[in-house]
């Protein structure tokens, strides 16, 4: 992994989550709620139990009608990146790398954002990354075969999440989605799949070996290719329909396509924003 | 053991050749996959192939070789020996119509015999023989001997009321010939009826069907005269456990002459001597009505007093060595001896007179050979081949 490249990465970079989500209390970044920063938001009728320091006085002077003035809310936003470890990340070598390097990326753009991140390894259980990300992040390996589809960890109320993994649970994304955004302020997968992956290029009579387990015995032609296609279409549309209306939804990123490519994705797809415009 | 057929266990070799097929039945190359539910349903599973692989599928393996070893084993046909003899089974059928009566659940006692044996020799092994004896006045053979099971029971398809129209008779006949039939090796005996036989030879096996029911009543009632004087005497019998009866003799016009209590044994006869010192011309003899007797209908009987009845003898004199005779005829009831023919009924030696009605023995040599009835020339003792006894009737 390329840290210091990350991180100068991370200096030009911020996190554009969706503040109307959050419900945390005071930090660096400007709440949908009201609150107590400077920043007015909005006026609403007085009730009796209000500050009678919050009135605006001189809207009465002019009106005769008592109205509080409320101002925005300061947040401090929790970022929870969800790496998936199962063994099919590790399918290939590029694949995993480019796993870790977006999860550190955006760990670093989020300290650098005023947000907490957390990163939860998601291999044979679900569990934080112990130590500092930096030292703890590029050693890690996959193991297991539960990833994202293993019991729930117990994540921040309110926290932004985002997965970063393959996708390819057998049940689908709906289910893993539901049990993941439970009490999250929004929630996004950052999906990368390898060229084999996408577009399998054997043929013949296979004997198709998961790597988490399980065994097929299929002859590959271009109809069993293209029928695998369509099912890795409607597999990624269903991830989408899940994570519609949650968040930025799904980032699309190809391994071997290299880091670079990602990042564009993450821009185009508007989970980052570049300092001065993207 | 003893296979039947040896040339089947040369079946046995195809276990190790399904093993070698499930060994070697993949030839698929390996090819690494992440998400293998995209891949569907398997388009081809199985199929031999040259490449050895590990065992998979041990289940349905040894599946196909339990299947084989069936296969093997039935076409081998094993046995432990040959020495097992075919069984005998000889069944005589109590033939009496009362086995057509119903018991109490609707079905005749004859027809659930029927249904039983049917059952007993659907059971029996293929080689055993069966032969049916109905038991009569003249025992018939229905089915044998030595029949196979299929048409045994094919016989008893047959009406069931044609196996049982048979009067009252003793089925020892039958058994004796079924005893015979069942030879003594391996012939096995069973008397199908609807009750217990006393006293059946310890090879004859029984089934009994019938249904034991409550009952009393006088199977045999006579009115005896001899020197001693006139008396009745009475058999009953009682079915069921020990009971008190009162039996009523009574003058046909049923003024009761005698009451008594008669103390019946449990499933048993009662024999009973009643001495009639002023008999009537008819005595009717009844048992005092019991709800517990399911067949009151053998509790009365009428008896009549018997006419007495007197033969006359006359004894030739001039015949010597008759002495024994007269002592003998002086002992019998009934029997009086004259001084003289006329009157006599029957005469014995040579002289005449007496009615038209008298008979004539004779005794001495007669004129041509001697005319032996059948009992005495089956017999043929010497006394009696000296002396002809001719009778006849004169008139």
């Amino acid at each position: 992994m390329r840290l210091g490249h990350l991180e100068a990465l991370a200096r030009r970079l911020h996190l554009a989550l969706d503040p109307r989500r959050q419900r945390l209390g005071v930090g660096a970044r400007m709440g949908a709620g009201a609150g107590n920063s400077l920043e007015f938001h909005d006026y609403r009728d007085y009730q009796p139990g209000d500050d009678p320091r919050l009135v605006d006085w001189g809207v009465y002077a002019r009106t005769g009608q008592l109205l509080l003035r409320r101002h925005r809310q300061e947040i401090a936003p929790r970022l929870e990146l969800i790496l998936d470890a199962s063994l099919s990340m590790g399918a290939s070598a590029e694949k995993w790398l480019l796993a870790r390097e977006c999860c550190g990326l955006l760990a670093a753009v989020a300290e650098r954002d005023g947000s907490r991140p957390r990163i939860w390894l998601a291999g044979e259980s679900c569990r934080p990354l112990a130590g500092p990300w930096r030292e703890e992040l590029p050693r890690q390996v996959c193991a297991g075969s539960l990833g994202l589809a293993g019991p729930v960890p117990e994540l921040s109320p309110g926290g932004e999440r985002i997965l970063i993994s393959d996708g390819l649970a057998p049940e689908g994304g709906e289910p893993v989605v539901r049990r993941l955004a439970r009490g999250a302020g929004s929630i996004a997968l950052v999906q990368i799949l390898s060229r084999a992956e996408r577009d399998p290029a054997f043929a013949g009579p296979l004997r198709l070996l998961d790597v988490e387990g399980g065994a097929l015995d299929v002859v590959v032609d271009d109809a069993t290719r293209q029928a695998y296609r369509q099912r890795l279409a409607r597999h990624q549309a269903g991830w989408r329909a899940a994570l519609a209306g949650r968040g930025v939804g799904l980032i699309d990123c190809v391994a071997e396509e290299g880091f670079e490519a990602a990042l564009q994705h993450l821009l185009r797809q508007g989970l980052l924003l570049m300092d001065g415009g993207a | 053991m003893i296979f039947s057929n040896l040339w089947a266990l040369f079946g046995l070799l195809g276990i190790p050749l399904l093993v070698g097929i499930h060994f070697y039945r993949h030839r698929f190359r390996e090819q690494p996959v992440s998400g293998l539910f995209l891949w569907g349903r398997p388009l081809v599973q199985g199929g031999s192939g040259r490449k050895r692989e590990q065992l998979r599928g041990l289940w349905s393996l040894l599946a196909e070789c339990l299947g084989l070893l069936a296969l093997v084993w039935f076409l081998a046909d094993p046995h432990f020996s040959d020495q097992q003899p075919a069984v005998h089974h000889l069944v005589v059928l109590d033939g009496h119509e009362r086995l057509l009566a119903r018991r109490d659940d609707g079905r005749s006692v004859g027809g659930q015999l029927l249904e039983d044996l049917r059952a007993t020799w659907r059971g029996l092994p293929d080689q055993d023989r069966i032969t049916l004896i109905r038991s009569g006045l003249r025992p018939q053979l229905i089915v044998g001997p030595l029949a196979t099971r299929e048409e045994a029971l094919s016989a008893l398809d047959r009406p069931v009321e044609s196996f049982f129209a048979q009067p009252v008779h003793d089925p020892v006949t039958a058994l004796d010939l079924a005893a015979e039939l069942a030879g003594e090796a391996s012939g096995r005996v069973l008397l199908a009826s609807d009750r217990p036989w006393p006293g059946l030879p310890e090879r004859v096996s029984l089934l009994a069907r019938g249904q034991v029911r409550r009952h009393c009543g006088l199977v045999d009632a006579r009115w005896w005269r001899d020197a001693q004087g006139e008396r009745l005497h009475l058999n009953l019998v009682n079915a069921g456990p020990a009971r008190q009866r009162e039996l009523l003799i009574e003058t046909p016009d049923g003024t009761l002459l005698q009451r008594l209590k008669l103390a019946l044994p449990a499933d048993g006869l009662r024999n009973l001597t009643l001495p009639l010192l002023y008999p009537p011309e008819s005595l009717r003899l009844r048992l005092a009505p019991d709800t517990e007797d399911q067949l009151p209908i053998d509790d009365q009987a009428l008896l009549l007093r018997p006419r007495e009845r007197v033969v006359t003898v006359f004894i030739d004199p001039s015949l010597a060595g008759l002495e024994p005779l007269q002592r003998v005829l002086a002992s019998l009831d009934g029997v009086q001896t004259l001084p003289q023919a006329a009157g006599a009924d029957l005469i014995i030696g040579g002289a005449d007179g007496g009615g038209p009605e008298a008979w004539h023995l004779s005794l001495g040599d007669a004129g041509g050979p001697p005319q032996l009835g059948p009992f005495l020339a089956r017999r043929g003792r010497a006394v009696e081949r000296r002396r002809c006894a001719e009778h006849h009737r004169r008139g």
